[in-house]
Formats: C-alpha cells, structure tokens, sequence
C-alpha cells in the first residue's frame, strides 16, 4: 500500500501523516482477517470519527470560519456582477453564476488553506464540510416549494439536484480536503 | 479551581486495556482485541483512536512510533502507554466507582 493510496489520503484529511499511515496500517493488518468490504468500511467509518473530534475540538474555530466562508460567498457574487456587467446586473446569470461558482470555491479553498496554518488543518477541512451541509440544506429549502407535481417533472428536479450537490462537493469539499492534505503532510 | 477532568467508561476501558497490554505492545489492533476478549463487545477501529487521541491530548496516555511489517503495508505501528497521570486519573476513577457501588445488595456484594 503506497504512500498515496486513498485511505491514506482520506485519513490524512483529519490527522497527520504518522498518525494516519498508523491507522492504516492497524486496518490493513486486520484486513487479512476481516476482508475488504470491513477495511473500506473502518476507513470511512474512523475517517468521520476523527472528523467528529476535530469539530469537537474547535467548535467556536469551525463556526467563525464557516459563517466568514458563507459570507464570502454572499458577497462575492453580486460583486461579480456588477464587476462584469454593470451596476443593475445584480441577479446571477447561468455562465456567470457558474464561473462564479468555480471563483468562490478557489478563494474560499484558498482561503481556508491559509487559515489552516494559523487556525490548524481540522478546523478548515471542519469548516468546508459544514459549508457543504449548508450549501446541501440551501439547495433542498430553494426546491421544496418549487417542486413539480408530475412525475417526469418531479423526476427531472430531483436529478438536478443530484448534479448540483454532487457539483457542490467536487468544488467545495473535494478539493478543499485535498488541499488541507497537502498542506497538512507538507507541514509534517 | 483548576477543573479535573472525568474519565468516561469507554475511556477507562482503553486504559485498562493498555495497562494489560504492556508486555506485548499496545498498539490500535491489540488493544482492540484485548477489549473485545475482556468485554465481549466489538468496539469499531473508529471508537479506539478517537478516544486515543482524546487520551493522549489530555496527557493520559503517550504514544511512540514503532516498528513496520509487510501484512500493514509497510506502516508503522504506534505504541501507546498509560502516563503517570493517567494511570492517577484512573485509579480516582476507579475508587470513585467502587465507592458508589459498596454496600449495594444488589450488585451481590456483602454490606460494607
């Protein structure tokens, strides 16, 4: 198992390199016994675990960055705008609201990042994830009272939501825990 | 007044574990299987080393890096040992316990 493998990576999203190849190391000598479903599922499983702890550990760290990061966001966008358009283009445009979308996750990873080596590395990756819970709970409130009644209808509103928190993920959390990662083992 | 800190059940049970376990080398699988064989419960990997790191950030216990083996994929193995205050905080935590649980016919136990 490489230095590079996923469960290493994942692990090392909420705690140092050494203590991360540790644990892997633990689940890979009792994958012998338990098989590969039981270690994939530990990995996941003690992932969210430490996850837990480090939230617990700094909850006032993980809400002060979480409602800056949401701030941010809000901001952002109609600045984005006005920046391009004009003053009155203050509502969001499809290519726009999506490039603007790439723009947040950028700054806000980048800001993160750097937060993380003064305010520690569990607090961002802490941070991003309770970002995408409320970028998830923002996406189910603005769709609920707008659902189709038919079921083609209902279908399609639900596979767009699919896409979006999926497309959610892949720009805020994804690439935010892999850059703690990063900078995490370049620290170690 | 500086603020004692609690040992939790699960806690306590991971330093007994390591107490037992320090001939052979504590480590995440053994005391794993030293608290599955003793307590007849399945703690999952996950419980063992949140409640490690909690130990070892209040300074109950220590850990050191030890040696690798080809079936843990080359990894290093992390020993840990009960500290001179943990070991304090659990012996509180015990006579605490047995303090409480004295006297009480309904644990079988002759009237103290």
């Amino acid at each position: 198992m490489g230095s590079k493998s996923i469960s290493f990576a994942l692990l090392t999203s909420v705690t140092s390199a050494e203590r991360a190849a540790a644990i892997e190391g633990d689940l890979l000598e009792e994958r012998e016994v338990n098989g590969t479903r039981w270690f994939v599922m530990n990995v996941v499983h003690t992932t969210f675990a430490l996850f837990g702890l480090a939230v617990a550990r700094a909850p006032f760290r993980t809400a002060a960055l979480s409602v800056a990061a949401v701030l941010a966001s809000c901001l952002m966008c109609p600045i984005v705008n006005a920046a391009f358009f004009g003053p009155e283009a203050w509502v969001p445009r499809p290519l726009l609201g999506f490039v603007a979308v790439i723009a947040f996750a950028v700054v806000i990873g980048a800001s993160l990042v750097h937060f993380a080596g003064a305010l520690g590395v569990r607090a961002a990756v802490a941070a991003s994830a309770l970002l995408f819970l409320m970028f998830a709970f923002a996406q189910v409130s603005g769709r609920l009272d707008r659902l189709s009644t038919d079921a083609v209808g209902l279908l399609r509103e639900f596979a767009t939501f699919a896409v979006n928190l999926g497309l959610g993920f892949c720009l805020y959390l994804g690439p935010l825990m892999i850059a703690s990662g990063v900078v995490h083992m370049r620290r170690l | 007044m500086k603020m004692r800190y609690n040992l939790g059940e699960f806690e306590q049970v991971v330093l007994l574990a390591i107490l037992g376990l320090q001939d052979e080398g504590a480590y995440g699988v053994s005391i794993r299987a030293k608290i599955a064989e003793h307590t007849l419960r399945d703690p999952t990997p996950g419980a063992i080393y949140t409640t490690l790191e909690r130990l070892e950030s209040k300074k109950l216990v220590k850990s050191s890096v030890g040696e690798a083996t080809p079936e843990r994929g080359g990894r290093a193995k992390r020993y840990y040992e009960v500290t001179a205050k943990g070991f304090a905080e659990l012996k509180r935590a015990r006579q605490a316990f047995e303090s409480l649980a004295r006297g009480l016919k309904v644990l079988g136990e002759p009237n103290g």
